[in-house]
């Protein structure tokens, strides 16, 4: 690597921080500080100002979500900081409060994902670089709730995988890729999908993967239309 | 005349249920007597004064009725002060007035004979009053009141139009001006004249008839208290009338007219001796039943027992700590002071005690009586208040418990998440670095061995985060009923429609109630409903949280107390909530509880 990503890691468990700072070191991120809860990690946020930040959803002292109010307000603070937040929960209303700002440079994986290493490295640098992603079962969630259901019935085998693969970030280069389809095959099925979702075209990957991930959560679709309550919630609470 | 008089009686014969806070009962009725009996006196100086004045009257003539007068006021007195409760006191207080009135018109000052003029007949209404009312000077029947109002009237209307249309002085010269004369009509006079006597004969047997009835139908409590009165008057009656058929001449007469004046001095002595005989007991015990009755405090019971024992410096102590008893003004009340009573409770415990005021004339048992009374009332109150605390206590405990339960499954939530779940993302991290290691390793088996190991830790981390959602899910804390409810709705194999609109955050166990009635409700669709479509609504009005699971199922499922619906309807009265569950067969189920939200 000749240009060196630095990286900031939040996590109360000292064992597991440890881990994480060995990973993403032997893959050539530099490891600017480890934080053990909220107030520790904007500290070193400010000080160093890292490519990314990896941060668990749960911190102390409540163990809630500090973690994820930690995220917002550097992702608000810190224009250049991307932050993956490692997550206990496949709810999406989490995912919503953190793409309040918009997709870029963002990452909601369940925190199990790190031991997928390779998958999770390649994800924190993508955020690192500005993209977005988001966690495959959250998005399968989405998929496969209640809500969308009839919707979902509309779209053929070969666009749901479409539709899950942008709402998890990639973008259309990506998709070819992983696909093994051509660059104007791809082009069509999406197209063809956000037609039917009744959405806009968007060329843009960050707002085309927000306005899908709008479109399927539960919750945030409403939080969206009305101004996102919850994302200024979290704010308020993350300040 | 009338007026004044139905003051008074709104002042002193309030009974303590009719006319608490206004009048204290009794108690202002000492100095209105007080004021009118000395009123009477001074009209009976004044009436002695005129008629001595006079010279036309008889010394014992004059003596006699004059004596008559003060001992209607004085007798008035002493009823008032030993019955304060009966208004015949005052009734006789005002017959002795009025006697004294009608002697007015014996001034030679114009404005005193012309009051003297209008107040000529004012003791006869008071006297049919008094005869009715008696014993306890309360008109209570109807005919009664019709009679005594009508005597009133009569007076009334014909006093005044005497004074208005009759001048005296052109009948007896030498008589002071009438200064309310308007005109004077002879044949007037004769008609008033006679319309007077025909009103007051039909008032006479009105009366007579009244008496005669309750004395016949009446008993001993009526019959033995009016004797004397009755006696007396049926014996100036009598004398009166023997005397008028025997003529002025008759030897017999002067005995027969001083057996009249000494039956009518005898009379407020007949009426006083009657009021005395009626106890009061039973009427202040009544009283304070009444009273009684409403939840009281110490302090309005004192005023209530201070009431009927006509004692404003009754003393009521209750049992404080230290085993000594203070008073409801704060200081401490002996109970070995030689007046106090100890009032006791069920167990026979001392509750309290009393200290008063020793009045001779007062019935030593209507005080132990009041005592045993308001230690029933007491007692009553006590165990009232340890009901109603061990409620509320059972109450809170309930509430208690339904958070306790909700900070456990908080907690054990939280543990799985930052412990087993932690330790178990740790320990698959540590495999997938070993399978690294061994990643350009020939043993094959080995490699499917951590793959397999790899595969079920990841199953086992997706069981426990379900497993930690299902005791409490974190978003029902961190983004409210709404979000929750929708996720939840969400994950159901069905089409649920939820609207949980403005719905804004809530406290936490009520919250926790909702969420799990509408889990279980979903959980019970599944189940048994065969439901196409769920509805659930979540709405807050006045203060209250309504959640509404509503299916289009077969219907007609009971719901059991072992059911899980059933537990939740325990944990929904423990908030002070409804669980009801609406169901047809054939018209699906309606599941709705209703919390209060403070």
């Amino acid at each position: 690597m000749d240009n060196q990503l630095s990286v900031v890691i939040a996590d109360d468990a000292v064992l597991m921080r440890e881990a994480l700072a060995s990973l993403l070191a032997r893959d050539g991120f530099t490891v600017a500080a480890q934080a053990g809860d909220a107030d520790e990690l904007h500290r070193a946020v400010a000080r160093v100002r890292p490519d990314v930040v990896v941060v668990d959803v749960r911190m102390p002292p409540e163990h809630r979500f500090e973690g994820l109010h930690a995220a917002v307000r550097i992702r608000r603070e810190y224009s250049g900081t991307g932050v993956v937040v490692l997550s206990q929960h496949v709810e999406t209303h989490y995912l919503s409060t953190l793409m309040a700002g918009g997709a870029r440079g963002v990452g909601y994986l369940l925190k199990e994902r790190v031991a997928g290493i390779d998958a999770f490295l390649t994800a924190v640098r993508q955020v690192a670089a500005g993209g977005c992603v988001v966690d495959q079962q959250v998005v399968h969630r989405m998929l496969g709730g209640q809500r969308r259901a009839a919707a979902m019935a509309n779209l053929s085998e070969r666009e749901r995988e479409i539709l899950s693969l942008i709402a998890q970030g990639r973008s259309n280069q990506a998709i070819c890729r992983q696909l093994v389809l051509t660059k104007k095959t791809v082009e069509s099925h999406v197209r063809s999908i956000l037609l039917r979702l009744d959405l806009p075209p968007e060329p843009d990957d960050h707002r085309r993967v927000l306005a899908v991930l709008s479109y399927l959560g539960p919750w945030s679709e409403q939080a969206y239309r009305a101004g996102l309550p919850t994302a200024q919630q979290a704010q308020q609470l993350g300040s | 005349m009338r007026i004044e008089l139905t003051q008074h009686a709104a002042g002193i014969g309030t009974t303590p249920a009719a006319g608490r806070g206004s009048a204290v009962p009794g108690r202002g009725g000492m100095p209105v007597v007080a004021a009118a009996t000395a009123v009477g006196v001074l009209a009976g100086v004044t009436g002695l004064t005129l008629k001595l004045a006079d010279g036309s009257h008889d010394p014992a003539d004059t003596a006699l009725s004059v004596l008559g007068g003060f001992l209607f006021l004085g007798a008035g007195m002493v009823a008032q002060l030993l019955r304060p409760a009966n208004r015949t006191g005052l009734l006789m207080v005002l017959v002795g007035i009025a006697f004294f009135a009608e002697d007015l018109q014996l001034s030679r000052t114009p404005a005193v004979f012309t009051l003297g003029l209008l107040l000529a007949h004012a003791s006869t209404p008071l006297v049919v009053h008094l005869l009715l009312a008696f014993p306890h000077g309360r008109l209570t029947t109807r005919p009664a009141r019709v009679i005594t109002g009508a005597a009133y009237c009569a007076v009334l209307v014909f006093s005044v139009l005497a004074v208005l249309f009759v001048d005296r002085a052109a009948i007896t010269p030498g008589l002071p001006d009438n200064l309310l004369l308007v005109a004077h009509l002879p044949v007037a006079g004769t008609v008033f004249g006679h319309a007077f006597d025909v009103v007051g004969v039909v008032v006479a047997v009105g009366v007579i008839a009244s008496l005669l009835h309750r004395y016949l139908t009446g008993d001993r409590a009526f019959r033995v208290p009016i004797t004397p009165a009755l006696l007396v008057a049926t014996i100036a009656a009598a004398a009166s009338a023997t005397g008028s058929a025997l003529g002025s001449t008759n030897p017999l007469h002067p005995l027969l007219t001083m057996i009249y004046q000494v039956a009518f001095c005898l009379w407020p002595l007949a009426f006083l001796l009657g009021a005395l005989w009626v106890r009061p007991t039973q009427a202040a015990l009544t009283d304070l039943l009444v009273a009684a009755q409403r939840p009281a405090s110490a302090a309005r019971l004192r005023a209530t027992l201070a009431e009927v024992l006509r004692d404003p410096s009754l003393r009521l102590g209750l049992p404080a700590p230290d085993g000594a008893f203070v008073g409801t003004d704060g200081d401490p009340v002996d109970p070995h002071d030689e007046t106090a009573l100890l009032l006791t409770g069920h167990d026979g415990d001392a509750i309290g005690v009393l200290t008063r005021r020793e009045a001779p004339w007062q019935d030593a048992r209507l005080a132990a009586a009041a005592a045993a009374l308001a230690g029933v009332v007491l007692d009553n109150q006590k165990l009232a208040a340890e009901a109603s605390a061990r409620l509320a206590e059972v109450h809170a405990s309930r509430v208690r418990l339904v958070t306790a339960a909700d900070d456990e499954r908080r907690r054990v939530e939280r543990d799985l998440h930052d412990g087993a779940q932690q330790r178990l993302v740790t320990v698959a991290l540590g495999i997938e670095l070993a399978r690294r290691q061994v990643g350009a390793c020939p043993d094959a088996e080995l490699v499917a061995l951590l793959d397999a190991t790899a595969q079920g830790m990841s199953a086992a981390i997706d069981e426990l985060r379900e497993l930690a959602r299902g005791i409490h899910p974190v978003l029902l804390t961190e983004a409210g009923l709404g979000p929750a409810v929708a996720e939840l709705a969400d994950r159901v194999p069905l089409p649920v429609h939820v609207s949980a609109a403005d719905l804004l955050r809530l406290s936490a166990p009520v919250e926790a109630t909702a969420y799990f009635v509408v889990a279980e409700a979903l959980t019970n669709v599944l189940k048994h409903a065969a439901a196409g479509r769920v509805d659930v609504r979540l709405t807050v009005a006045a203060d209250r949280l309504r959640v509404e699971v509503a299916d289009d199922g077969v219907g007609g499922v009971a719901v059991t107390d072992g059911s899980g619906l059933g537990g939740l309807r325990d944990r929904v009265h423990a908030l002070d909530g409804e669980l009801t569950v609406h169901t047809e067969p054939g018209a699906g189920t309606t599941v709705t509880a209703d919390i209060p939200t403070r």
